[in-house]
């Protein structure tokens, strides 16, 4: 009992995005995960950085997805652990199609990197939108705005922000008609 | 891009666009390159601000695991702990077990770390000069007995080395203790030789026995000139001999065949090769004593 109880928790709380629950998880299940993923043949200086990448991915999963709040994080992190190794799961099945030129890791850091020097609150505000894929509702709720118009035309200014900053960066041309 | 467009971008990446909607989004992607070009590059941002988001959250994580590499691989550090206790096993077993170097009352001295060829040969060198300075020694002393030689030189050397290591001497190819070592045995006949004055002393001798107990017709026991010569060769090249009764032990006679042996004047002499030499009955073993040129009778020569 005490364990689902801690685990509804700790999914409650990864759905509230409380990144805290990231340091619970790891105390709690890297040792297992690492001896998991020594089994399945990765080498153990390796084991860290691909434990946080699953733990990630599944915090994400989490949040994005209406999974159970009952949900068994340790199965469910061993079964993404499985998935992850056998290259069977996708990190982004969110956007495919052929008429979309894919973006090159240079652009992405150079637009990651542009992303870091915007202030907190805007950053928060796309990660809370685009990581986590709130709603409007939801993020107006999260931030105070009175109502999710405002917290649309929020999350709008602060990409227009980043869009800029990137497009200064990366020298990429696109007009904006409210210019 | 006006805000309708964005709304429209930022559903679409969000897979929330559908029916109608999802087709004419897609229609225009496929013939506006503009409309494509903000597609992507909303699309890059948003992929961006995701890749930005988990590296951070990844990188909280490896802080907290403070993972650092280690210096010794795993496996090796478990190579090394087996084979750490198994040293430590060995150490033990050596200094408590049974038969140990403890029990030879050597838990100091660490003899198994000692290379035990490097001892023993260093054993084998001294005691090869202790055996040298016995042979020289022994070579003045003549009357000694080379059995008596022999142990006590063994005596000497068990006190000063290892009972252990002497024996692996004894077996070394160049440091042997031999024994001495009977060479032959066999009956020697005494050539009688005398003057013509001795021999008619003798006949004189014999007719006044006669004559004075005719009765007894007696005849006096002849005498048994026949010797039980043994011919012995010594490790330590000991030339002597020892004469009891008609018993002869000889030492350092290497040609059997040319040793000879005459009566003169009740006195033994020994003829081996041209040398000759006086014998005397005893009981311990005595050296050889050349007889001068002038003391050989003529009838020998």
């Amino acid at each position: 009992m005490v364990t689902r109880r801690n685990n509804e928790e700790m999914v409650s709380l990864i759905k509230k995005g409380d990144e805290k629950v990231l340091n619970e998880l790891t105390k709690k299940f890297f040792q297992s995960s690492r001896k998991h993923l020594r089994q399945k043949g990765i080498k153990d200086s390796e084991t860290p950085a691909t434990f946080a990448q699953i733990l990630v991915n599944l915090y994400r999963e989490i949040q994005q997805s209406n999974l159970s709040i009952q949900l068994d994080i340790e199965k469910y992190l061993f079964a993404s652990i499985n998935l992850f190794l056998e290259n069977e799961k996708q990190r982004s099945k969110k956007i495919a199609s052929q008429y979309i030129p894919l973006s090159t890791e240079s652009e992405k850091e150079a637009v990651a990197a542009c992303y870091s020097i915007l202030d907190d609150n805007t950053r928060k505000l796309l990660s809370r939108r685009y990581c986590e894929k709130l709603s409007f509702e939801e993020i107006a709720a999260m931030f105070d705005y009175s109502n999710p118009v405002i917290a649309q035309f929020e999350v709008n200014k602060a990409l227009l922000q980043l869009q800029k900053v990137s497009m200064a960066r990366l020298n990429v041309s696109i007009k904006f008609s409210n210019e | 891009m006006n805000e309708l467009e964005r709304s429209l971008i930022d559903r679409y990446i969000n897979n929330s666009l559908s029916g109608i909607e999802l087709k004419e989004f897609m229609d225009r992607l496929e013939s506006d390159e503009s409309f494509r070009k903000s597609v992507a590059f909303q699309n890059l941002i948003v992929e961006s601000i995701q890749t930005y988001e988990d590296q951070r959250l990844q990188n909280g994580i490896l802080k907290q695991l403070n993972y650092k590499k280690p210096f010794i691989p795993a496996g090796l550090k478990w190579i090394l702990i087996f084979l750490s206790i198994v040293f430590l096993g060995i150490i033990l077993w050596e200094y408590i077990g049974v038969g140990t170097y403890q029990k030879k009352g050597n838990i100091f001295r660490f003899e198994m770390f000692t290379r035990k060829s490097d001892t023993n040969e260093k054993e084998k060198l001294e005691i090869k000069k202790i055996i040298k300075q016995d042979k020289s020694d022994f070579e003045n002393v003549t009357n000694l007995e080379s059995e008596k030689v022999l142990n006590e030189i063994s005596d000497t050397t068990l006190n000063e080395a290892d009972s252990a290591t002497v024996k692996e001497v004894a077996n070394d190819v160049n440091v042997e203790f031999k024994k001495d070592q009977l060479l032959v045995s066999h009956i020697l006949k005494v050539t009688e030789v005398s003057s013509e004055q001795k021999t008619t002393d003798l006949t004189l001798e014999q007719n006044t026995v006669t004559k004075l107990n005719p009765s007894a017709g007696l005849q006096e026991p002849a005498k048994n000139n026949d010797f039980m010569v043994e011919f012995w060769v010594s490790p330590i090249n000991y030339k002597g001999y020892k004469m009891r009764s008609n018993k002869l032990v000889l030492f350092g006679i290497e040609e059997p065949e040319a040793v000879k042996l005459y009566s003169y004047d009740s006195k033994l002499v020994m003829k081996y090769g041209l040398d000759y030499y006086k014998l005397h009955p005893s009981d311990e073993f005595v050296s050889f004593t050349l007889l001068k040129l002038s003391e050989i009778p003529e009838h020998i020569k």
